[in-house]
Parts: structure tokens; C-alpha cells; sequence
């Protein structure tokens, strides 16, 4: 029985938290291949017409192209404006159809069928108004256009709610409206938008739906498949931009040549103009007469631009004749209307801009990524702890094997000498062994493959909304489980079985000797010894006679214990650095990002935050993406550069990563963040190599290693800047500490209002969104606690039964010597508690190195956990493998309580 | 009234569905001091008494009296009492704990009790000076039952209960035991009752209790106990 249940445990915890990340992945690639997400979006500047879809649709390797509208607008709720993406539905969506993609989700109600209707999507962030049948109305964020510049019409039924395989988390697209960020997409009729242009390609691939959505190899595919898409895609429009440019310059021309005409007619006096009115009549007249012999239509259009000059010069000569000088200001006035319409002309020529292609492949979204990387967290914690359970479960079997084989000694004997051969005796016993571990197998698996995921997906569904998860039985998986059980628990077996068999039956069957007293080795310390309580002695004395039992009951009390530690620490290393990072490190309230396009940016920016009250402090700042390379390896980072350097300590605390003093930016200094340091194998004194996009790569000396949880960054002083790239570090960013009480929703609308700034971000919100990512390990968390609680119930269980029974004849004489029944369970109690104490300390020590191991390996590469054990973790674990030993031991002493002192007068087997 | 007193003690087992008398009636006296014998062979009845004089086991009727207490009332509590304070138990195969020396497995028992003979006086006094630092495992089996006389004697018991105290043991070992008994009873006072299947130890008592069949046969007392030395068997 204890074979079965700890071979179901040790497989089925093995299976669960093995199968987690693909049974998630698989769900997820199944959604999407279901609702047919897309592969790639592209986004043109200019926007992109139906043609431009044609281009791309017939392309190897497409499988479908739907086209879409989508803009940002306002929608107001509780006397705030929230900025929701509106996005284009196709009503005559054929499901049919591979051009139909990023299929919605149905939720509630049905998908938009008319004119004025909307769908809503169902997460978390959207306000609580959205209800069926509610109306919705939208206004424009900007207040020189009209909504209806967007839509046909502003106001929308809500007659569904829906998901979109678009937007797996929490996050939705960022915007340039409102606060930055938009909260909700809604869905409406494509013929409700009266946009002249497409916003929105969507792109699916043929053969990508058949590779995990997550793997190298669909991120190869996407990327090799996209380029003659985007080619295609961009030359298409770019065609269609140069018509349109030549059209413009065309009727730039001849309005100019028209307006250098008129020019010269107005600059002549009235000999020249007759002479030339003479000339250009003649002109006339030959055109004329050679147009009757053959018409081509060149010439009658020149006849007809001709005809006209004359008439405008006839007049003009006529007007002046009788002294009217109105001809002369209507010709001025045609020429000023001619230059006001070229200059309209060049405008929108320069309006034209060269076209420029976004692409966003499912990666982009970074929902998208992180679910990934959340599933392979997973399987990293799937790596370290079943080990544990396998070395545990084998153990048990050990033990418990080992005792079966000692109480059949003489059957064992008794085979033996009838002749029956050692290997069928082991056989036996084997399938004794086995049927247990087979079962415990199936059924653990069984379990474990249903349970773990299902709770682990559970608490990243508050991050995620991929509906439903799929748990099969994952057939190889169980049978490797069962191939290791089975050879674990064969192996002990054969093994416990060895030493009696390979003795004589004759000494089998006789009862094995009791083990002799033995005097510990503390007992050499006689001052110690003396000391000693007697039932201390003894207890002391027990547990060191039987020392294979103590040994086992260590391991699983400490094995317990340190399961429990590790899962509050791992706990405690993930949450503590958002208080870290968020709280000791980064010490400003918000980021914005600056306008660089905005005129006189590194001027206006100051005074706009000086002035604003909710403003306490800000600091202007360089970000830009980098590599550093080192030791041939390469990793991003973010190369910061302060404004002034002296002040960077009141926004980023910049301290040594050991010592944690502060460092100050001096010139010269190349400080960089301790993950990176350590992810490239160099420490202070040891050259990176820095490479940033269009700037020439160079090569630095670090001089010192700041502390820092989350991502990567390099600090220099703007002078070390100038000193490296010979120019001035460009601010595009500014770190913002908020004064006191400063409300954070109108201060962004007013930033954001602002041209010079794009967006702005608060480290609240941020540190929110980590916070609650790390919710979900609460969960896990639970889930190694109980395992660990399993694991000791079965281990102490098993363990102290095996004790009890061996000394059955023991206890029933103490009985009979008149211990009460308390003062009997204590006696074997004792022992217990001894072995429990000392488990716990060994766990600590194992908890720590199972804990470092496990935060290093769960340790993505952008994150630093706090390696440090925290002190409730110490506390917790001893507590909880306490508590559970206690429980065994209320179960035991009902079972002391029942043992028989007529037990005691029985002889010895 | 007598020291221990059986009167009309019936113990019934259920078996299933037959139910077996393991006591029909059993009633006799034992005075303060004596030594006292009950014989019968096995099946006869013997241990059931030895359980409930014991205090390992209640009667369904009749009562027990053991210095004017009636055991057969008590609780389990009063039980553990009983068997902690007043009864000394000298077992067939010694259950002595493996792991304690001949010193420790005395005081095993001094522990627990009010008063109690220092646990080296008390091996000094069965002879046993020179081992009382060996384990179990290293002493002969008369060396482990005078541990577990000496055991049972160390907590000044009223009763010495003695369940075939020879059983597991050779013909001179058995006798050199018995005679231990003997003296204890004749020099300290102490009543000592032995439990046997072997006759031949009667006439060394003062008071013999034959069991047949969970009946007394007889009780029959000795005017003069022979000396364990003239006994042969």
C-alpha cells in the first residue's frame, strides 16, 4: 500500500508539472489554430487600398489576407474618457474561409450582423457598463475632427461580448491618445467605417499552424515566409504613392508654366503684347489649317489652349485700348489664384511621406511571449523537485521492502529448502512489488496529468484568457514514469531481497537475532551522557540502532521541509524584487517618452514639467537599445544616459552590487547591471563590446556593478557619451517623481495632450502587472505544500508504523510494566520528535540549495531573483513539517493504544 | 480477608460464534507473603488468570480483590496504576528492551515509581554486579531473567507475578531462578505468584492452585515448602 500510494505520488507529481507546459502550449496553439490567428500584421503609414491586398493574397506561402480598419477613439465612461480600439468586422465572414482570421470568440449574444451594431470584449480591464444592449457612443480624441471622419455612425448597440485571439493577456496595444494605453477593443461592421484607406493587414501562412506556436521553428518560418510578403506588400503601395506623386507633380508643372505665362503677358507693354497677340494669331491659324487636313488630338488640345491665350490677350488689348485697367488686375488676380493652387499642390506633395512598413508578428504582442515564458517557468520547476520524489519514493520501497522480506524469512527459508530457485523466490516478491507500482503509476499519472495543469492553468487564467485547457494522457510520458518506477522499485527489491537470500535456509528459518544494544558514541562523552535524561538515553540510543530507518525518516522529514522552504522562498525571491526594483531601485514615479519629431524638444520639455503642479522632480534621459558582448556571447540592454549625472541618485538608486554603496556617474565611468555581468561572464575590470544601431561599435572597460532586478542597463554620464560617440546623447525619455497627491489619470491626459510627449507610463501600474503575474505562483506554491505534506504523512506514516510493528513485544512490556498510554506514545514519540527536529534542520540546509537551484534555473534572462532565503521561510517550513508530524503521531499513538500487553507474553515468533 | 482474593471470576471470549469460558468460577485466596503456585497445562486456563490478577484484563464477573482493592472494577486507568504501582511481572522470555543495558532495563521501571529500590542495589541483590552494563544480547538467558526479576522488584511491588519464569530456561538456570524467588519471598515477604505448566515446582510452595478446564481443581497448601533444592524435576 505505501508503495502504491508513494509511486502515485512520485509519478503523478512527475507527470503533472511535466505535462503542464505542453499541455498549455498545445491548448493555446490549438486556440489559435481554431479562431485562426494571424501570422503577421502589417501596418503602412499611408495606409494600404484593396489592390495592395491583391498584391499579397496570390504570394507563396500565403494561406489567407483579411484586411481591416481599426482606429482609437473615445468612448466615456463614469465621466472619463477611455480610449478604445475600434476594429473592423467583416458580416459576410465565411468560416469556411481561410481569409478569415482572428476569428472573435463568441461569448455571449451573436456577432454583429447589421449597420450600428458592436461587439465588446469580455476582459478584465473593460468597464462594467458594457452590458448587451447597451448603447455605446464614441467620440473623436481630437478636437479638430469630427467622429465622423471614423465611423458612419457614433453611436453603437452592443450585441455581443467576445474574445479575440488577438489579445491573449492583459495587455491591449498601446495609442497615442488618451493615456497612453488603450483599455478595451470593440468590435463594429467594416461598412461602418468611412476611412478611405485599409489600416490593418492580416496575414495567415500556409504550414505554420502545424508548428507549436512558441517554437524556434514557427519563429524561423514567419520570418523566412514574411519577406516577400512585406516586399510585395511595400512595393505595391509604393507604386501606388509614385502615381499619385507623378499626378501631383504633372499638375504642378503646367499650373507653373500656365503662371511664368500670364507673368509675361502682364509684364508687356501694349507694342509688344499687339506684336505678340499677331504672332501668336498666325500660330493659330496654321494649327488650324493644318488640323482640317488631320485631326490629331495633341494639336486640338494645343489649338484649344491657344485659342484661349488669344482670347485672354485680345481682351486685354481691348481693355486697355479704352483705358479699363480691370483686364490687367484679372489677369494679376489669375495669377495669384494660379500660385495659391501650386503652392496647395507642393503642400500635399510634401504631405506625401516616403512609405514606411510596420511589422508585427504574434510576438510582438508581449502577452503573447510571456505565456511562453510562464509555461517554460513551469517545466523548469518540473526539472528539480520529481527527482526528489523519485529518490523518496525509491527509499520508501526500500524500507518497505526490506521489512517484508525480513518478516517472510522463513517462508523465504522454507521455499528455499523445497528447492525453488533464487531467481523464482525474487520473482515473487518482484511482482509483489510491481502489481503496486503499475497501478500506483496508472493511477498517479492518471492524476497527476489532469490535476496539475488544470491548477497551475487556473491561476494563470487570471493572466490569460485562452479559454480552456486540454489534459490528455500523455501515454509516453506514463510509460517512462513506469519504466523508471518499475526499475526503482525492482532495483530495491532485488536488493533487499539479496542479503536474505544469499543466506542459508537452515539460518532463515530460524527468527532473525533481535539487533544487539549498542552503545552510541555520545555515551564516550560521559560528562555529556551523564547529563542526560534516561528516556533521553534511550531515545537516543533507538534511534541510532536503527539507523537505516532513522536515515530514511531524516530524508523525507527534511525533504519535507525543505519542499515547503523552497516553495515560500521561491515565493518570496520572485515578489521581493518588485520591491526591489520598483521600490528601492527605481526611485521616479513615472516615464515619458518625448516627442524627438516635436520642435524644439530639448528647449520645451523642462519648462512644460516645471510648470505642471503634479510634477516634483523629473530628469531627462537618453534610452536607447543595445548589444553588449562579451566572452562571444550577446545580450540587449539599455544604454541610459542622464541628462546630469549628479542628480540620476534621486531617480535610480545606483549601487555596487556587493558592497551596496552608492555609485556616483563620474566621467569616464561604464556602470552596468549585475545579471548581465553575470549572464556574460565579466566583472569589473573586463572589456563589452557595445554595439548600437547605426553607431559604431566600441569597446568599454566596466568600472563598476550596480544592483538591479529587472532588465539590463548600462549608466554613463552624458560627457562619457560625448567622449565615445563625439556627438550629444539625444533625451528621449524623462523620468518624472510625482509630487504628493498628484492625480495620475489627468496628469498623463494632460502630458499626453501635449505634442511634446507620446506617452507616459507609472511604475505603479507596472509593478501592478508584475505583481499579479506572481499571484499565480501562489498557486504552485499550494501545490508544493501539499506534495510536501503527502510526502511526509507517507514517509513518517510508513516509517513509524515499520517501527511499531518491529517493536510490537516492546511496547506491550512497557505496558505491562504499567506506562500509561500517554507516557507509552511518548517514549516512542520522542524519537519521532528527535528525528522531526533534526529533519528540519537538514531541510533547511537542503532547502537552501534546493531553493538557489531552483530561483537559478527559473531565472529568466531579462530577471534577477533575490537569492536569499527569507526568514519565514524558515519558519514556515519547520512549522508546517511540525504540524504534519504531529499528525502522524495523533494517528500512531490510537494505533499504541491498541496494541495488546498480551502481546508481550507471547514467545518469540 | 485475604491478600488476593479470586471469587466466582468468569471470563467469557466470543469466538466468532461460540463463545469460550476462559474462566468458569474461579475462585481462591492467596495470604500476604505466600508463595504461591498455579499450575494447570495449557489450555487449562492459567494465563487468563495471570491477566486479570495482571491487571492486563477485566473479568465479566466476580470480583478480584488484591490488598482490599477490587481490580475487577477499575478502569484502564486505574489498571495502568495498579500495574505501575503494585504489580511486579517476571515474563517467560525475560522482555527485557534490547537496547538498554541490565542497569537501564531497571531503572526502565524505577522511573516510573514512587518508591523504588536504587536500580544497582537491586542487581547487586540477584547477583548480577559484575554485568550491569551488558546489553541483553550479551548475558545468558538466567543472567536476563534475574534482570527481569530484579526489574520487577525494583518498583517494591505488592504481588510478584511470574509467568513460567523458567520456561525458556535449562534445568540448573530454571532452578538457581526459582530459588531466587524463593528467597525473595522468604527474606523480603514479598507474595510471589508463578504461573506453571510443570508440576514438579508445587511442592516448593505454600499454597498450590491447580487449574483444569478454567476450573480450580484444588487449592492445596503446603505446611512445609521443600527448598527448591531438594526439588527435582
Amino acid at each position: 500500500m505505501s508503495i502504491f500510494l508513494i509511486v502515485a505520488l512520485g509519478t503523478g507529481f512527475f507527470a503533472g508539472i511535466k505535462s503542464t507546459m505542453p499541455d498549455m502550449k498545445e491548448s493555446a496553439a490549438e486556440f489559435f489554430k481554431e479562431n485562426c490567428l494571424m501570422d503577421l500584421k502589417l501596418v503602412s503609414n499611408v495606409g494600404f487600398k484593396y489592390s495592395d491586398l491583391q498584391a499579397v493574397e496570390g504570394l507563396e506561402g500565403v494561406k489567407g489576407v483579411s484586411a481591416g480598419y481599426s482606429c482609437d477613439v473615445y468612448y466615456n465612461y463614469d465621466g472619463q474618457n477611455q480610449a478604445v480600439k475600434v476594429m473592423s468586422y467583416d458580416t459576410d465572414s465565411d468560416s469556411g474561409s481561410n481569409d478569415y482570421l482572428n476569428r472573435p470568440i463568441l461569448i455571449e449574444g451573436r456577432l454583429p450582423e447589421n449597420s450600428g451594431e458592436c461587439v465588446v470584449e469580455n476582459t478584465m480591464k473593460t468597464p462594467d457598463s458594457y452590458k448587451i444592449g447597451e448603447q455605446l457612443t464614441l467620440s473623436s480624441p481630437y478636437s479638430d475632427t469630427d467622429i465622423s471622419e471614423y465611423f458612419t455612425h457614433d453611436t453603437f448597440t452592443v450585441v455581443g461580448i467576445v474574445a479575440s485571439p488577438l489579445y491573449i493577456g492583459y495587455e491591449r496595444d498601446a495609442t497615442t491618445i488618451g493615456s497612453g494605453s488603450i483599455n478595451s477593443f470593440i468590435l463594429i461592421p467594416e461598412d461602418d467605417f468611412s476611412m478611405s484607406y485599409y489600416t490593418e493587414l492580416y496575414v495567415a501562412f500556409d504550414g505554420t499552424d502545424e508548428l507549436g506556436p512558441f517554437s524556434d521553428e514557427y519563429t524561423d518560418a514567419v520570418e523566412e515566409k514574411k519577406k516577400p510578403i512585406v516586399e510585395a506588400f511595400k512595393s505595391s503601395i509604393d507604386e501606388r504613392m509614385s502615381d499619385t506623386r507623378k499626378d501631383a507633380e504633372e499638375q504642378l508643372d503646367s499650373a507653373e508654366s500656365r503662371i511664368s505665362e500670364l507673368e509675361s503677358i502682364l509684364a508687356m507693354d501694349d507694342a509688344e503684347l499687339a506684336r505678340y497677340t499677331e504672332a501668336l494669331s498666325e500660330e493659330t491659324e496654321q494649327l488650324r489649317a493644318k488640323l482640317e487636313n488631320s485631326s490629331d488630338a495633341l494639336s486640338a488640345a494645343a489649338l484649344t489652349q491657344k485659342e484661349r491665350k488669344l482670347r485672354t490677350l485680345q481682351g486685354l488689348i481691348m481693355a486697355r485700348q479704352a483705358g479699363d485697367s480691370s483686364a490687367d488686375e484679372q489677369l494679376a488676380g489669375e495669377i495669384a489664384a494660379a500660385k495659391e493652387s501650386t503652392e496647395e499642390i507642393k503642400a500635399q506633395l510634401e504631405q506625401i511621406p516616403e512609405t514606411k512598413i510596420y511589422e508585427f508578428t504574434r510576438f510582438s504582442s508581449n502577452d503573447y511571449a510571456s505565456f511562453a515564458g510562464d509555461s517554460e517557468k513551469i517545466d523548469a520547476i518540473a526539472k528539480v523537485f520529481p527527482v526528489f520524489f523519485v529518490f523518496i519514493a525509491a527509499l520508501v520501497c526500500l524500507t518497505t521492502m526490506t521489512r517484508m522480506v525480513d518478516e517472510k524469512r522463513i517462508e523465504i527459508g522454507t521455499y528455499k529448502a523445497l528447492g525453488y530457485s533464487s531467481f523464482r523466490i525474487v520473482m515473487k516478491y518482484l511482482i509483489y512489488a510491481i502489481v503496486p507500482t503499475v497501478t500506483g503509476t496508472l493511477i498517479g499519472t492518471a492524476i497527476g496529468f489532469r490535476v496539475f495543469p488544470y491548477i497551475i492553468y487556473n491561476s494563470y487564467k487570471i493572466l490569460y484568457n485562452i479559454p480552456s485547457i486540454d489534459t490528455p494522457f500523455r501515454v509516453d510520458l506514463a510509460f517512462w514514469c513506469a519504466v523508471v518506477a518499475l526499475i526503482s522499485v525492482s532495483v530495491t527489491v532485488i536488493a533487499s531481497c539479496y542479503a536474505a537470500l544469499s543466506a542459508r535456509p537452515a539460518q532463515l528459518m530460524r527468527p532473525k537475532a533481535p539487533a544487539a544494544g549498542k552503545r552510541v558514541f555520545l555515551e564516550k562523552i560521559t560528562p555529556l551522557w551523564k547529563r542526560l535524561g534516561f528516556l533521553t538515553k534511550v531515545t537516543l540510543r533507538n534511534l541510532l540502532r536503527y539507523k537505516k530507518r532513522f536515515a530514511m525518516t531524516l530524508i523525507g522529514v527534511a525533504g519535507c521541509t525543505a519542499l515547503i522552504m523552497t516553495a515560500f522562498g521561491i515565493k518570496h525571491s520572485i515578489s521581493e524584487i518588485v520591491d526591489l526594483q520598483f521600490e528601492s531601485i527605481l526611485q521616479y514615479d513615472a516615464v515619458t517618452v518625448l516627442n524627438r519629431d516635436s520642435e524644439d524638444i530639448d528647449r520645451n520639455v523642462d519648462p512644460l514639467l516645471d510648470e505642471d503642479p503634479d510634477v516634483d522632480s523629473h530628469l531627462r534621459i537618453s534610452e536607447t537599445d543595445c548589444t553588449v558582448k562579451a566572452n562571444g556571447l550577446s545580450y540587449g540592454a539599455s544604454l541610459i544616459v542622464p541628462e546630469n549625472a549628479d542628480v540620476i541618485d534621486d531617480f535610480i538608486r545606483i549601487s555596487d552590487c556587493e558592497t551596496g554603496e552608492n555609485i556616483s556617474l563620474g566621467d569616464g565611468e561604464i556602470v552596468i547591471t549585475e545579471k548581465i555581468t553575470q549572464l556574460l561572464g565579466v566583472s569589473v575590470g573586463d572589456e563589452i563590446e557595445l554595439e548600437i544601431t547605426d553607431k559604431k561599435t566600441v569597446k568599454l572597460k566596466i568600472s563598476s556593478i550596480a544592483e538591479n532586478y529587472a532588465m539590463h542597463y548600462i549608466y554613463i554620464s552624458p560627457q562619457t557619451y560625448e567622449d565615445i560617440y563625439g556627438e550629444q546623447a539625444q533625451y528621449n525619455q524623462a523620468y518624472i517623481k510625482l509630487a504628493e497627491n498628484a492625480d495620475t489619470t489627468s496628469f498623463s491626459e494632460r502630458l499626453i495632450a501635449q505634442d511634446e510627449f507620446l506617452g507616459i507610463v507609472f511604475m505603479d501600474d507596472k509593478a501592478e502587472s508584475f505583481f499579479s503575474s506572481i499571484d499565480s505562483l501562489n498557486a504552485i506554491v499550494w501545490l508544493l505544500i501539499i506534495c510536501a505534506a503527502l510526502l511526509a504523512f507517507i514517509v513518517l506514516y510508513d516509517l513509524a508504523n515499520i517501527n511499531i510493528t518491529e517493536r510490537v513485544r516492546e511496547i506491550a512490556t512497557l505496558k505491562v510494566l504499567g506506562f500509561y498510554d500517554g507516557e507509552t506514545s511518548a517514549y516512542i514519540y520522542r524519537e519521532n520528535i528527535y528525528t522531526t527536529v533534526i529533519g528540519i534542520i537538514l531541510g533547511w540546509a537542503l532547502g537552501l540549495v534546493l531553493h538557489r537551484f531552483v530561483v537559478l534555473t527559473a531565472e529568466v534572462d531579462l530577471v534577477m531573483f533575490a537569492r536569499e532565503m527569507v526568514w519565514y521561510g524558515y519558519i514556515l517550513s519547520a512549522l508546517l513539517t511540525a504540524v504534519f508530524a504531529v499528525m502522524v503521531n495523533v494517528v500512531l499513538h490510537f494505533k499504541l493504544k491498541k496494541i495488546d500487553m498480551v502481546e508481550s507474553l507471547k514467545s518469540i515468533e | 480477608m485475604s491478600f488476593v482474593s479470586f471469587k466466582d471470576v468468569y471470563k467469557r471470549y466470543q469466538m466468532g460464534e461460540v463463545t469460550i469460558t476462559a474462566s468458569d468460577g474461579v475462585t481462591f485466596d492467596i495470604e500476604k507473603g505466600e508463595f504461591a503456585v498455579i499450575v494447570g497445562a495449557s489450555g487449562a486456563g492459567k494465563t487468563t488468570v495471570l491477566n486479570m490478577l495482571g491487571g492486563m484484563d477485566t473479568c465479566d464477573e466476580g470480583s478480584i480483590t488484591v490488598d482490599g482493592q477490587d481490580i475487577a472494577r477499575f478502569n484502564n486507568k486505574q489498571l495502568t496504576a495498579y500495574r505501575r504501582y503494585d504489580i511486579g511481572f517476571v515474563f517467560q522470555f525475560y522482555n527485557l528492551v534490547n537496547n538498554l543495558t541490565a542497569l537501564e532495563n531497571v531503572e526502565l521501571a524505577s522511573q516510573i515509581s514512587r518508591d523504588y529500590i536504587p536500580a544497582d542495589e537491586m542487581l547487586k541483590k540477584v547477583g548480577l554486579e559484575e554485568r550491569m552494563n551488558n546489553f541483553p544480547s550479551q548475558l545468558s538467558g538466567g543472567e536476563q531473567q534475574r534482570v527481569s526479576i530484579a526489574r520487577a522488584l525494583a518498583k517494591k511491588p505488592k504481588l510478584l507475578l511470574c509467568d513460567e519464569p523458567t520456561g525458556a530456561l535449562d534445568y540448573n538456570t530454571g532452578k538457581n531462578i526459582l530459588k531466587l524467588l524463593q528467597d525473595t519471598c522468604r527474606e523480603d515477604g514479598m507474595t510471589v505468584i508463578v504461573i506453571t505448566h510443570n508440576l514438579a515446582i508445587a511442592p516448593m510452595a505454600d499454597r498450590v492452585i491447580r487449574l483444569k478446564n478454567s476450573r480450580i481443581e484444588s487449592v492445596s497448601i503446603n505446611e512445609k515448602p521443600k527448598d527448591v533444592s531438594t526439588i527435582e524435576w
